[in-house]
């Protein structure tokens, strides 16, 4: 064998080769981006409040000094374990939106082709988007070193806890990277890439380990600990919840003693694997532009396609946007993927009502509450998503200037995208309302939560609804906008209740605070009102209903009467948003 | 028909438009030429009511950019530099869109879309989905939706970019025949022979200043270019030739270009007959002298100085 052979391997490791002029430009354009900037600072504040906010409630300069020393470590770890899982969530979700464009930006304004005639290769343009990303993702982690080594000083905190938890976020955060740089080669909209990778992870993390534990545990006789053990391999989630525990029980779980080392190997491993994917779709994709043929959207089922494509031609009925919007649905049947994960979302849907029902717990206002629940997040995020695109998508695709130049009004506009987000919502909260449907019908849950819930899903997507039409008008690119109403709606409905719970605590008013803030919140409703008219209480009538809703007992229609003053509030909030929305319009065209 | 003073448009420190006058009255062709990022995009889009000027007037159709938007937008059909369009229409759903966006009674629109589908050669792409047409057909697509609402006044930025010869031709008539219904038409182009044949009206834009405005002949005057006249003789004479024209005293320059020689008089009008004379009495034989016709290509080369800011 000759030695230059040998030395191919070595060729694709030096550094030079790896970064290469993609990840030079992605640098170079990321540290343009004021949003990369306003991100970092939101970041570290956010760490920095909740941080002093512990230390406060935790540390009263009160008792001896033994007493003392030990609120101290115990603060320490709270704050540790806080910052930890923080970071945890918020680098993974930042890797997800951060590579959703990555490819797609290439594809989409035909650089692709150009990038292939030039000497860089595909191997360069993957590892260059990628390492630029995940750069500034390790640089926000390195921002939260300092308050970690602070803390540690208070004692308590063991090094080896840090070390665990950084390696098992940095491989997590690189494999969600790496999905989502996968899905965004094939998906134009970075909101598309976003939500998939997002359905996928909580696929692979929670819904697959969960059955693959249940069948074990009920066929297969395996001790609980052993798939524990097993799951913690592979699950950075279920490892990072045992090292937490291990953290304020020492020697407690034996779980991620066992395993923390393997786990990061299976997942670094599984992104090598995704990584050379990606690799050979790129260079495939790339070829086929460079040739010019981009106009391959996939392949189509044929039978879907025909049927739902057609070629007939739609007139346009009533106001001409509002047509347009509400023509358009969030997907269409007309691939096997589609109708295969439609299938397969149906199928687990199915599948754990079957096994609810096996088990006998379809009966427990639990069950309910976690359902509905869920399908809240689910329907909230998708819609946060989904409305954070809808004017961006407009600039970005420069049919913004050709819309405003026409006698549509700025209101009509806003309008039709507004209805334009219930119409392309409703598959996901249909998850939602099927799911009360068929046990209102089962009598498992009580008829008159329909019309209750429905009020509460009517307020929550006003809010987050008009705030992503407003980000949407004010930012220029659909990532920022996507990004922005997150975190709004994540500080609205999380950030503010556990703020107000801290400062209750600190200000000795217990849980008054926290409770008045979550009186407005439509996830604690939503528990609420499966908590009182679901499992053994759904077959009273109304009145013997003996209705306990968050403080109060208003009974049912009182309840109802407060959800509706809820939606009115967040309904008038979101008024104020379209109308500035409405304000911006014209204002950044361009 | 359009009506621009003091028109001054600022991007923070950048100056895109500085003090810009301009008018262009009903039925007119007028060209709007000048190098890359000289400002004609910036002034098409505030006379499109998309932009606001930092300072200055527009009007169009005797209403104000500023305050009668609505006003103006009806009249008014905008095709900008580059268009996107809704990846999922179809041709003829595209049209009616707007044509219902303007307002058109629905009734009437499917007359209105086929008409304007058959002015700009689409009839057979009606039912293609827009963003599968190629980038010239969306040009003609972008074309045949400026038209839907009859406007008064059409603003074109670069329509012809991206077309293939034979639609260059075909638009050239279609903006005539436009002109003849009585149309205002406002067009930019880079491709400056274009604007020759078809604009009554030009006008060099550099820096965000108009460094020139007026008719073709205007152009010509101003360039001096019938001062000049190419003479052609037989290679043996050509020595002779330039001896004898250097003799003349209305002659400043005569230069030698190869295959003809270059004759500039100081006032342009005796020209081509005093040379003649002057060569046959000398026993010249001459092959041609024709009048210089200067290219308005060469025209913008030397009204523009080239620079980009
Ligand atoms: N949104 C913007 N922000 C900042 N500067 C801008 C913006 N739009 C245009 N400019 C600047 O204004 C100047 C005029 O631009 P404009 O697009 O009007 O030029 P143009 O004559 O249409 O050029 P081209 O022939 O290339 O189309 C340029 O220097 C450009 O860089
Ligand atoms: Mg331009």
């Amino acid at each position: 064998m000759k030695a230059e052979t040998l030395l191919v391997p070595f060729k694709y490791l030096n550094p030079s080769r790896i970064t290469g002029p993609i990840f030079e430009k992605e640098l170079r354009v990321s540290s343009r981006r004021k949003r990369n900037y306003v991100l970092r600072f939101v970041y570290l504040a956010i760490l920095l409040i909740t941080v002093l906010l512990i230390w406060k409630s935790e540390v009263r300069m009160s008792g001896n000094v033994a007493f003392r020393v030990s609120r101290l470590s115990r603060a320490g770890l709270t704050i540790t374990g806080i910052v930890v899982l923080v970071q945890f969530f918020a680098a993974q979700i930042l890797a997800v939106i951060m590579l959703s464009n990555s490819i797609s930006d290439e594809v989409y304004h035909k650089t692709l082709g150009a990038l292939m005639s030039t000497p860089i290769n595909s191997f360069q343009i993957v590892m260059g988007k990628l390492l630029s990303k995940l750069l500034q993702i390790a640089l926000l982690i390195c921002l939260t070193l300092p308050i970690l080594g602070i803390v540690r000083v208070f004692g308590g905190v063991p090094w080896d806890y840090l070390l665990k938890s950084l390696c098992v976020t940095l491989t997590a955060v690189i494999f969600a990277g790496m999905l989502s740089l996968n899905i965004s080669i094939n998906h134009k909209h970075a909101y598309v890439v976003i939500i998939q990778t997002v359905l996928m992870l909580f696929l692979l993390y929670i819904l697959l380990p969960w059955f693959g534990a249940w069948i074990s545990y009920e066929y297969l006789d395996v001790r609980e600990i052993v798939i524990a053990r097993h799951v913690a391999l592979i699950n950075p989630f279920f490892l990072m919840m045992a090292l937490l525990e291990e953290l304020f029980r020492p020697g407690n779980t034996g779980i991620s003693l066992f395993g923390w080392g393997w786990h990061c190997l299976y997942m670094l491993a599984f992104s090598g694997l995704l990584f050379l994917r990606a690799i050979i779709v790129v260079r495939k994709k790339a070829l086929l532009q460079a040739c010019g043929q981009v106009k391959s959207a996939g392949r189509k089922w044929k039978f879907f396609a025909s049927s739902s494509k057609g070629q007939k031609i739609r007139r346009v009925k009533g106001q001409p946007l509002l047509w347009k919007e509400l023509r358009k649905s969030s997907f269409k049947i007309n691939s096997i993927k589609t109708m295969l994960s439609v299938v397969f979302i149906i199928g687990c849907l199915l599948f754990s009502y079957y096994m609810g029902s096996r088990e006998k717990f379809l009966d427990d206002n639990e069950t309910h509450i976690a359902y509905c629940m869920l399908f809240l997040i689910l329907g909230v995020f998708v819609t946060t998503v989904f409305s954070a695109t809808t004017i961006t998508s407009e600039k970005v695709s420069r049919s913004l200037p050709v819309l405003l130049t026409t006698l549509i009004t700025d209101w009509q506009i806003i309008r039709a995208k507004t209805l334009g987000v219930f119409r392309r919502t409703i598959p996901v909260w249909s998850l939602l309302f099927v799911h009360i449907t068929i046990f209102i019908l089962l009598r498992y849950i009580h008829p008159s939560t329909l019309l209750q819930v429905a009020i509460i899903v009517f307020g929550a997507t006003m809010l987050v609804v008009s705030s992503g039409i407003f980000f949407s008008s004010m930012l220029k690119n659909t990532t920022s906008a996507v990004i922005a109403n997150i975190i709004f709606a994540a500080v609205v409905w999380a950030g503010i209740p556990l703020a107000a719970m801290i400062i209750g605590e600190l200000s000795g008013m217990n849980d008054e605070l926290f409770e008045f803030v979550i009186a407005f919140n439509p996830f604690f409703h939503i528990g609420d009102v499966m908590d009182n008219a679901s499992g053994s209480r759904a077959v009273k009538t109304l009145a013997e209903l003996d209705y306990n809703f968050l403080i109060a007992r208003w009974g049912y229609w009182g309840t109802t009467t407060f959800l509706a003053f809820t939606a009115a509030v967040y309904a008038a909030v979101g008024m104020l948003f379209l109308t500035l929305a409405k304000g911006n319009l014209r204002r950044k065209i361009f | 028909m359009i009506e621009i003073t003091n028109l001054t448009k600022c991007y923070g420190q950048l100056q895109a438009l500085v003090d810009l006058n301009l008018n262009i009255g009903q039925g007119d062709i007028f060209g709007f030429i000048g190098p890359n990022g000289a400002g004609k995009t910036t002034t098409m889009r505030i006379l499109a009511t998309l932009l606001k000027p930092t300072s200055g007037k527009a009007f169009v159709d005797g209403k104000n950019v500023l305050k009668q938007g609505k006003d103006i937008r009806r009249v008014v059909g905008y095709m900008p530099d580059f268009m996107g369009v809704y990846d999922d229409l179809k041709v003829f759903e595209y049209l009616e869109f707007f044509a219902a966006a303007f307002d058109i009674p629905s009734k009437q629109r499917k007359s209105i879309v086929e008409g304007v589908l058959e002015l700009t050669d689409l009839q057979g792409k009606k039912s293609a989905a827009v963003d599968s047409l190629s980038r010239g057909m969306q040009q003609r697509l972008g074309l045949a939706r400026v038209l839907i609402h009859d406007p008064k006044v059409l603003i074109l930025d670069e329509p012809a970019s991206g077309l293939d010869p034979r639609a260059r031709i075909e638009i050239r008539e279609l903006l005539r025949e436009l002109k003849k219904m009585g149309k205002t038409i406002m067009i930019s182009s880079h491709i400056l022979s274009e604007l020759e044949e078809i604009c009554d009206f030009i006008g060099i834009i550099e820096q965000g200043r108009l460094v020139f405005s007026g008719t073709m002949d205007e152009i010509w005057r101003k360039m001096g270019t019938h001062s000049k006249v190419h003479v052609t003789v037989v290679p043996e004479h050509r020595e002779k030739a330039i001896e004898l024209l250097n003799t003349v005293p209305e002659i400043v320059e005569v230069s030698d270009q190869g295959s003809h020689i270059v004759v500039d008089f100081s006032d342009g009008q005796v020209a081509g007959s005093v040379v003649a004379k002057i060569l046959v009495n000398g026993n010249v034989d001459i092959v041609s002298i024709e009048p210089a016709k200067m290219k308005l290509d060469d025209a913008f080369l030397q009204l523009t100085k080239g620079m980009v800011h």
